[in-house]
């Protein structure tokens, strides 16, 4: 009567805007082939973290290859450079209006 | 043995009894061969019960014992794709009374007040892997799609304020001690994460010098709804989980959560206050600290608490 662990990523999914990769691991306990005992754990994984898909986990790498394309990158960096402009016309306005 | 062929009904005085010493399958087959399928032409057994049967007895039953340590079933086949929405069904149980559900229960059992439950089931699970289940309507926003509850790798991140980008995580590995017991819960889109974290001297220089970082939690285990910068859940939690994050006095309890960072942080919650100033305010406290809300006699921060967000899936 021996029980046997096993890890493994069973789900992924991509969600939102810039494809945020949810990864779902699993974590089962067997008794004679039979599953007695199960649990998940999740880590999240979002694009603007990583500069390359090289620079993911390697185990989530395949996955980040086919979503994370050079576009969704260039989309990114366009919404954050936008992001900048508009705080930095609130920051001069909020400096002029003080003076 | 040659199959006998009989064409009339046949009348039992007694029970039929197909018992043999050979070994291989005893079976009744029912098979209509005559060609073309006209309306009622198709094979079915009946057991109808006595009209005057006591409400007490059973009127019509079928057993399946197995005898021994085989399985007993009863398999629905079909391999023709009839319509989804008329009467019929490609393989159903429970066509009762007019109604077209693929598994109709009316009332199982009512023969004790206590025990009149449509459907019982005592020892395995209902599995729901496909669109859930409708509760109160037929509408989408009836649907119940996902409920899990698992554990996940709760980290803190710092995001340094009127920047889209700067943000620093910082890991485990920056506290003298660090313990995670923090765990979710997602029913819907609704996601509760229940923090439950300990941990002591914080060694990343940030936290106490730069009064620009507001707190976030980072790597959560769902990606938070796109809501833009506004509001984007609750929160609440034991004395501990408030004044360990030391709220500034400014403020008081007029914080918010916000999703991390701007838009492009789609899996942290960020706290600040309504003024974007710091001023010592959610930022966990270092042991060596004498905070003026909590002071940790062992020198562990615990914090617990409990958030809820939405996410888009």
């Amino acid at each position: 009567m021996s029980l046997v662990k096993t890890i493994e990523i069973d789900k992924v999914e991509f969600v939102g805007k810039w494809k945020t990769i949810q990864v779902r691991t699993r974590t089962d306990v067997s008794e004679e082939g039979s599953v007695i005992s199960s649990s998940y754990e999740r880590d999240s994984y979002q694009l603007i973290d990583y500069s390359a898909n090289t620079d993911l986990p390697q185990d989530v790498q395949p996955y980040a290859e086919g979503v994370w394309s050079q576009t969704l990158r260039d989309e990114l960096q366009a919404d954050i450079d936008a992001h900048a402009q508009k705080i930095a016309e609130l920051e001069a306005e909020a400096s002029s209006s003080e003076s | 043995m040659a199959k006998k062929y009989i064409a009339d009904n046949i009348d039992l005085a007694s029970d039929l009894s197909m018992a043999s010493s050979s070994s291989g399958e005893q079976k009744i087959v029912i098979g209509n061969t005559d060609g073309a399928q006209t309306t009622n032409d198709y094979s079915k057994i009946h057991l109808t019960g006595k009209s005057d049967i006591s409400s007490s007895l059973v009127g019509a039953e079928i057993n399946l014992n197995t005898g021994g340590a085989g399985v007993a079933r009863v398999n629905f086949n079909s391999s023709f794709s009839y319509s989804n929405t008329g009467s019929y069904k490609n393989a159903k149980i429970g066509y009762v009374g007019g109604n077209n559900d693929d598994f109709y229960v009316q009332q199982i059992d009512g023969s004790t007040a206590s025990n009149n439950a449509g459907f019982i089931i005592t020892t395995a699970d209902v599995r729901l892997i496909g669109d859930g289940i409708k509760i109160g309507g037929t509408a989408t926003a009836n649907r119940l799609d996902d409920y899990e509850e698992g554990t996940y790798n709760l980290q803190f991140r710092l995001f340094k304020i009127s920047t889209t980008t700067s943000s620093i995580t910082v890991t485990s590995s920056d506290f003298g001690y660090f313990l995670n017991d923090s765990t979710y819960t997602k029913i819907g889109n609704k996601v509760t994460l229940y923090i439950d974290l300990k941990y002591y001297n914080p060694t990343n220089s940030n936290w106490t010098t730069a009064t620009t970082w507001y707190l976030g939690l980072h790597n959560l285990p769902f990606a938070v709804k796109d809501a833009g910068t506004s509001y984007t859940g609750a929160v609440g939690g034991t004395y501990d989980f408030f004044s360990s994050f030391h709220m500034d006095a400014n403020t008081g309890n007029n914080f918010f959560m916000s999703k991390g960072g701007y838009s492009n942080y789609d899996n942290a919650i960020a706290f600040k206050s309504a003024s974007n100033t710091i001023n010592y305010g959610w930022r966990p406290l270092f042991s060596s600290e004498a905070p003026t809300y909590y002071n940790p006699s062992s020198g562990t921060v615990h914090l617990t608490g409990v958030i809820t967000y939405s996410t888009d899936v």
